[in-house]
């Protein structure tokens, strides 16, 4: 659905995305991760066809995002990071600008407003509704012309966590019903929770591209927690010589009460990576 | 372009600016400093003196007639009869008449009979031109009720200045100038203060990237620039209602006003793109309106070489122009040609670079 070939963006001396090359397959839940900076604001920017990249392409259900911008739009829609409502104007309104522009029919302002429990303040100025109202409605909106491929910019930033979860539920929907889902995101659990596939990006290129499994598979420690009959509790690197010698002697002297293995998590996985915690 | 897109954020606009402070108290400044002009000046030339005369009858007379006509034109008279000889003097007294006057009963019939009667005049310590010059017409008022003939048939001729000498506020009478230059900065500040406001408050909450995400540039800048038209038609509309203003060409007027606010349009899309916030761009406005409205305040005025090239360079100035030919149904200043020429230059100019910022946007 989202093909990106050496896909770079450069501002002056500086290379916000230096070279992205990836694909997302229909219906796929896709993360992007990185730091402040990384270039993922900017690699949606390109993939929504709001800034032009230097050099590469991206195509989009078969559509270039430069040349067949315009066919492009009806497919694809945006949850920004910023909550960009109009505040004067009611949920109602603010959907219905947008319905009217894609041409969507009127119902669907009503049905969005039911799905995600904003029917009862509908009416109400948006400068009104709390944090977690608001990123409802720009859900709403991102989902006014049904789109192929959904576009979420930290989507549960500022959310509590019972909004975040309905939100990952709502995603994972979606997913299901055949929506394309780009992500990016601060949180590592997040993206391992609801993505197939992440990407972590640093200073502009993708440093791994795997599912989260396999990510931590592959970069993540392999640790085991042991507790001795002492009740002394100890973690094994399983990949250290002397520490696998030390759990064998424990394995053989029946010292050891309980014995659970440990994968990394994404968070390691990215220090690991790029260097640094995000 | 899209239409039906062009539309949608054309009526969101309209709808929604108008709860913005920022963009009413722009639209209604300048509309009611137009109505304030167009009640506290009036249109009748500048050298008519006029004087307000209080009087008391003890019964009907005519002497407030020939009096009037003693005068003729030279002085404009508001008659004030009051209810008393004492009451006359009070009013003269008090400035607010400029002179005054108090008739006994039997005055016209004495007059009539040949008798000398009594007339009591109230003059101030410092009397006004317009008073000085009726008291010197009470003689030739009464000599007519008497029924004298004048010694002299005098005849005044009124010698009008010709056309090309007349100044443009001779021409179009005080009132109907300020109206016109409310007109100015009506137009001013609609174009280059209400609608970069709005664009500019959709960049700075970001909804500008909502909109570009399904509408191209090019359609957010039609819709915004038909809201300004929008608003320049709705203020002129209400504008010209109240004051009433005689207009002899109104298809030339509106043309010229509309040319210059899309014209004008144009250069405030460009400041938009310029400050940060819409704040930030209220906060300057001043700086920048001023240099926009003065030309149209010294159109007319006597003006010599570069500063004259400047004067018809300047598209507010060339749209007064415009408006004055229109409102007088003459040549006053010709060259319509070249005025709307001058203004189409610089609306296109205005658009071009809008269109290069847009490319940069974009890039």
């Amino acid at each position: 659905m989202i093909d990106v070939q050496d896909l770079q963006k450069r501002y002056g001396d500086i290379q916000a995305v230096a070279g992205l090359t990836f694909d997302v397959a229909a219906g796929e839940i896709f993360g992007l991760l990185g730091h402040n900076g990384a270039g993922k604001t900017t690699t949606i920017r390109m993939l929504t066809g709001r800034t032009k990249p230097t050099r590469g392409s991206a195509r989009i259900g078969g559509l270039d995002v430069v040349a067949q911008r315009d066919q492009i739009k009806p497919l694809i829609n945006l949850v920004f990071e910023d909550q960009n409502l109009y505040e004067r104007f009611s949920g109602h309104d603010n959907l219905r600008i947008f319905a009217e522009l894609y041409g969507a029919p009127k119902e669907r302002v009503g049905e969005l407003l039911s799905v995600l429990d904003l029917t009862d303040a509908a009416k109400r100025p948006v400068k009104t509704y709390s944090t977690g109202m608001k990123q409802r409605l720009l859900i709403a909106r991102a989902l006014i012309n049904r789109p192929r491929v959904l576009f979420l910019d930290e989507p549960t930033r500022g959310l509590d966590p019972t909004s975040a979860r309905d939100l990952r539920n709502l995603v994972a929907d979606l997913s299901r019903s055949g929506t394309t889902i780009f992500l990016t995101t601060h949180y590592m659990e997040e993206a391992d929770e609801l993505c197939h596939r992440v990407a972590f990006l640093s200073q502009g290129s993708i440093v791994a591209l795997d599912t989260p499994r396999e990510l931590k598979l592959r970069y993540g420690d392999r640790t085991a927690k042991v507790l001795l009959r002492d009740r002394t509790e100890a973690t094994i690197r399983l990949d250290d010589r002397e520490d696998a010698d030390k759990l064998a002697s424990w394995v053989t002297a029946d010292q050891i009460l309980t014995l659970h293995s440990q994968e990394g998590t994404l968070e390691d996985v990215f220090i690991n990576l790029a260097g640094r915690p995000l | 372009m899209h239409p039906g897109m062009v539309r949608t954020i054309f009526l969101k606009d309209l709808r929604d600016a108008i709860r913005d402070a920022r963009v009413l108290v722009a639209i209604l400044v300048p509309l009611g400093i137009g109505i304030f002009y167009s009640l506290v000046f009036d249109d009748d030339d500048l050298t008519t003196t006029t004087a307000t005369v209080a009087y008391f009858g003890a019964d009907q007379t005519t002497l407030p007639d020939a009096l009037r006509d003693a005068v003729g034109e030279a002085v404009r008279i508001n008659f004030d009869q009051e209810q008393s000889a004492e009451g006359v003097e009070e009013v003269v007294q008090s400035e607010d008449a400029d002179i005054g006057f108090v008739v006994p009963a039997g005055f016209d019939a004495a007059l009539e009979a040949g008798e000398q009667p009594s007339l009591q005049v109230f003059l101030p310590e410092n009397p006004t031109l317009g008073a000085q010059y009726i008291a010197a017409a009470f003689e030739p008022a009464v000599r007519a009720m008497a029924g004298q003939e004048f010694p002299v048939a005098v005849n005044i001729s009124t010698v009008e200045e010709p056309l090309e000498d007349q100044s443009v506020l001779d021409r179009l009478g005080l009132r109907t100038y300020m109206v016109l230059v409310s007109i100015v900065f009506l137009i001013a500040m609609i174009s280059m203060l209400v609608v970069p406001v709005i664009l500019a408050e959709e960049a700075e909450k970001k909804t500008l990237d909502a909109l570009v995400l399904v509408a191209s540039y090019p359609d957010v800048i039609v819709g915004k620039a038909l809201v300004g038209v929008a608003y320049i038609v709705i203020a002129l509309t209400i504008l010209l209602g109240f004051t009433q203003i005689e207009i002899e060409m109104m298809p030339k007027f509106v043309a010229a006003i509309l040319i210059t606010g899309v014209a004008l349009i144009g250069i405030g899309l460009i400041m938009a793109g310029l400050f940060k916030s819409a704040n930030q761009l209220n906060t300057w406005s001043g700086v920048f309106l001023l240099p926009v409205i003065a030309p149209s305040v010294l159109v007319g005025a006597p003006a010599d070489g570069i500063f004259n090239v400047i004067l018809l360079a300047l598209p507010t100035s060339q749209v007064m122009r415009l408006m004055t030919d229109a409102t007088v149904g003459d040549s006053v200043f010709g060259g319509a040609w070249l005025s709307f020429v001058v203004i189409l230059v610089w609306g296109i100019g205005a658009y071009a670079i809008v269109s290069w910022q847009l490319s940069r946007r974009q890039a």
